[in-house]
């Protein structure tokens, strides 16, 4: 489906790559670009590490919540209506099934591949995105996203082995969003841009999730897969060695 | 109900559109079906056991055969003339087969889009009913016996079914005395010892219109669509879902089956989504059985917003040992949620229980890393700060997915439970209050808790008050006597006053402990266990995010209250 996808490459994976996860969430990250005044601070004070990860992703789609409340004026009905995004063709990444973020099948190598790819293609969608905004508080919201959303892809990038190419978006999938954005018509243009910024804000849950689920480690995948709901009968944990 | 509308299927026996209470397929031009479709109220069966239509092979033409068909109260229907009563009801449908073709094929009104499992049946000719009839009918002469054998559904026990004859007087006609969902099957004419025709009947109940509901308790599991009949749907009603699917395209249509069960008496279909499908459902249910249809109206949904998952499950309301205002509130995932993956965030709401407001607040579901193991699913918890001492209260609570998918589960039932209350002194420590202490601590034994938290108050106060009494008695002629000599030698003291003003104060220090001049003396039994912790400071600073994890130990009785008392400062 999407290019990004198309990389699978499954392997052995052991917990040693837990391990690596959490040490390289572990990393001494500064701290995501907060909000001036809209953020909150987190109630957390005893945040491990890891769980830095986590807050770093949900800031980011706090802001992003923001920034949409406001090109909506606060309207939770306009930034609910998805079928105005219809005509919006754009294939952006999202994470599915075989992509290993899922319980129970998870495959940290391949689930942080696709998202470490994820973030990098929606990243130059941002980019097109900068400066397109009708106020200064927005363009300002959006480059904050940006940066947060490099920082992200440098805390999670360290976990990846093979991730060797660049990702950027294709020759016609930049055209197309660039018509969309220049075009005269400002409906297409701030569909567009929500398109994008809902793209965006489903594929960081799954993040989150995902890298909430891989932090926890083994213990975790097993008490996923000891979830009857799942359908399996007591796989072994993929993380185990 | 849909209108009459031409049946799409070829005209086969059985196959007629079972709005019309009278359907002659012949009218059509095609193979000589004849049909009759009778419907009456369920409550007045008497009028399905009036004369029916019999001996088909009598029947000269679609137009004549209107005489033949008097039936109770539907016997001046004309055809392609609508039903226009209830759809509750018992309906009896006939069909002559065409010649030559002695069965008879039963299925459901086509309206319904592939009717799942319900293929027309050929019914074989059974036992003989006794008949009789005029030489022009089915009858033959006279009295001369007739067969009018039925088959199909219903007990084959060898004799005539009860009611049932072709009664002479009434010439060409059957009367069904007592009709019932059996009754269902194919009566044929003898003349003279040699079938000469042969009907279908059917007889069934006109589904209802059916009123969908769906839901999805957690993203892994499918969406549920149920409707609950107002009547056990006869044994043919079938059902069944039909799915429209919209993902950046044209829409996919499918079908569910859906199970009737005789324990909830229910519809059911379950209707699988993937975890990270987000597209649009329209779904619409379809009952169905041999005398009608019926479609509900179309949901629309999609997987994430039609997601409500349970109320939380498991909550405890527990005291804090040495924390009067605290209250400990723990809770799991409902068990419907079934994912560690996928979190809920929760609401909390409490109130004392005799006030009407709320307080609440938000618990982020994915901040306790330290319980997310637990054997029953991940458990959960936040403290209170701000309760009244001594009050029972009322705690709630609802979840919600995490980021805002779907809707808040409906609240929890109320769960109760009272601060920590202060043991009385030593001498007066009675079982009462010792047990009124365990009864706060646990989760909500509402058998006479009321009473017991009351009780040490009121059992309190009295001991107390005369100690206190005698105590404030002295204090007060002790203030008094200080007073005196403070007056007495103010002259001598007035130089240095003014020198020592502020260290003058402390010296008294311990005797201002004999002399408090606050005017209550029950808080004065209490300042190091329930530090006044400024019940305004407390409620600004940790009740919008009183959900730290680790902040509230029940055991630790001191440590916390101490440090927010003394921090401030």
């Amino acid at each position: 489906m999407n290019s990004f996808t198309s990389a699978l490459r499954p392997g052995p994976l052991g917990c040693s790559l837990a391990l690596l996860l959490v040490v390289a969430t572990a990393f001494p990250t500064s701290a995501p670009v907060r909000e001036d005044s809209n953020t909150k601070a987190s109630p957390d004070k005893t945040l491990t590490p890891p769980g830095r990860t986590i807050e770093s992703i949900r800031s980011i789609l706090e802001t992003i919540k923001e920034l949409r409340k406001e090109m909506c004026d606060h309207d939770v009905n306009c930034m609910n209506r998805k079928e105005a995004l219809a005509e919006v063709n754009l294939h952006l990444p999202r994470l599915i099934e075989e992509d290993g973020c899922f319980p129970p099948a998870v495959n940290n190598e391949t689930c942080l591949l696709r998202i470490t790819s994820g973030l990098m293609e929606f990243r130059m969608y941002l980019e097109h995105l900068q400066a397109k905004f009708r106020s200064d508080e927005e363009n300002t919201r959006v480059s904050m996203v940006l940066k947060n959303i490099q920082h992200l892809i440098k805390t999670l990038r360290p976990k990846v082995k093979n991730l060797n190419e660049e990702a950027t978006l294709k020759p016609a999938v930049a055209v197309s969003l660039m018509e969309n954005l220049q075009q005269k018509n400002q409906w297409l243009k701030t569909t567009t841009i929500h398109f994008i910024l809902r793209g965006l804000t489903n594929f960081l849950e799954f993040t989150l999730r995902a890298v909430d689920l891989m932090e926890c480690g083994c213990p975790c995948l097993r008490n996923f897969m000891g979830s009857a709901s799942h359908g399996q009968n007591t796989p072994s944990c993929p993380l185990d060695t | 109900g849909r209108g009459p509308r031409a049946p799409a299927l070829p005209l086969r026996c059985g196959a007629a559109a079972g709005s019309h209470p009278l359907r002659w397929a012949g009218a059509r031009g095609c193979c000589a079906i004849r049909w009759a479709f009778v419907t009456a109220p369920w409550d007045r069966q008497e009028t399905l056991q009036r004369e029916f239509l019999k001996c088909f092979p009598a029947l000269p033409a679609p137009s004549a055969a209107l005489s033949h068909v008097r039936v109770g109260s539907r016997a001046d229907t004309e055809p392609g003339q609508r039903v226009p009563r209830r759809a509750e009801g018992l309906a009896v449908r006939a069909a002559r087969p065409p010649p030559g073709d002695g069965g008879c094929l039963r299925g459901p009104s086509p309206p319904c889009p592939g009717r799942p499992g319900h293929q027309p049946r050929r019914k074989q000719a059974g036992r003989p009913l006794r008949a009789a009839g005029r030489p022009a009918g089915c009858g033959g002469r006279g009295t001369g016996p007739g067969g009018l054998p039925r088959a199909g559904g219903g007990e084959q026990r060898g004799e005539q079914p009860t009611g049932s004859q072709c009664h002479p007087d009434l010439s060409r006609r059957l009367l069904l005395r007592s009709v019932q969902l059996g009754d269902s099957g194919n009566y044929s004419c003898y003349l003279n010892g040699y079938p000469v025709g042969s009907v279908c009947l059917l007889v069934d109940v006109p589904p209802e219109e059916p009123r969908l509901s769906c839901f999805r308790r957690s993203l892994i599991s499918p969406v549920t669509c149920e409707w609950r009949p107002q009547r056990p749907p006869s044994p043919t009603t079938k059902a069944v879902l039909v799915v429209k699917k919209f993902l950046n395209g044209p829409a996919n249509d499918f079908q569910k089956p859906c199970q009737y069960s005789h324990h909830s008496q229910k519809f059911s279909c379950q209707l699988a989504i993937p975890e990270t499908d987000r597209s649009s459902h329209i779904v619409s249910l379809c009952v169905a059985n041999t005398v009608g249809s019926k479609s509900s109206r179309w949901e629309v949904f999609d997987g994430y917003e039609i997601l409500q998952p349970d109320p939380p499950a498991n909550i405890t309301v527990t005291a804090m040992v040495g924390k009067p205002r605290w209250l400990h509130v723990t809770w799991q995932d409902p068990s419907s949620w079934n994912s560690y993956f996928y979190r809920l965030r929760f609401e909390l709401r409490y109130r004392a229980e005799q006030s009407q407001d709320f307080t609440a607040w938000m618990v982020e579901g994915r901040s306790h890393r330290v319980t997310r193991l637990g054997a029953q699913g991940l458990q959960h918890h936040s403290i209170i700060h701000d309760a009244w001492k001594g009050v029972r209260h009322v705690v709630q609570l609802r979840a919600q997915e995490e980021f805002g998918h779907g809707s808040w589960s409906t609240w929890s039932a109320e769960v109760l439970g009272t601060p920590w209350t202060e043991p009385e002194s030593p001498p007066a420590s009675s079982p009462a209050t010792q047990a009124s202490t365990a009864t706060d601590g646990s989760t909500a034994p509402s058998r006479g808790s009321t009473n017991t938290t009351s009780l040490p108050e009121d059992d309190s106060s009295p001991v107390p008050l005369s100690t206190f009494l005698v105590t404030g008695g002295s204090l007060a002629f002790g203030a008094l006597l200080g007073a005196g000599v403070v007056l007495r030698f103010r002259k001598m003291w007035k130089l240095r006053a003014l020198k020592e003003g502020k260290a003058g104060v402390h010296p008294p220090y311990a005797l201002g402990q004999l002399v408090p001049e606050r005017p209550r003396p029950i808080t004065v039994l209490v300042p190091l266990i329930s530090p006044p912790v400024s019940p305004s400071s407390l409620g600004s600073d940790n009740a919008p995010g009183p959900s730290h994890p680790d902040a509230g130990c029940p055991r630790s009785p001191y440590d916390v209250s101490n440090k927010e008392y003394f921090f401030p400062r």
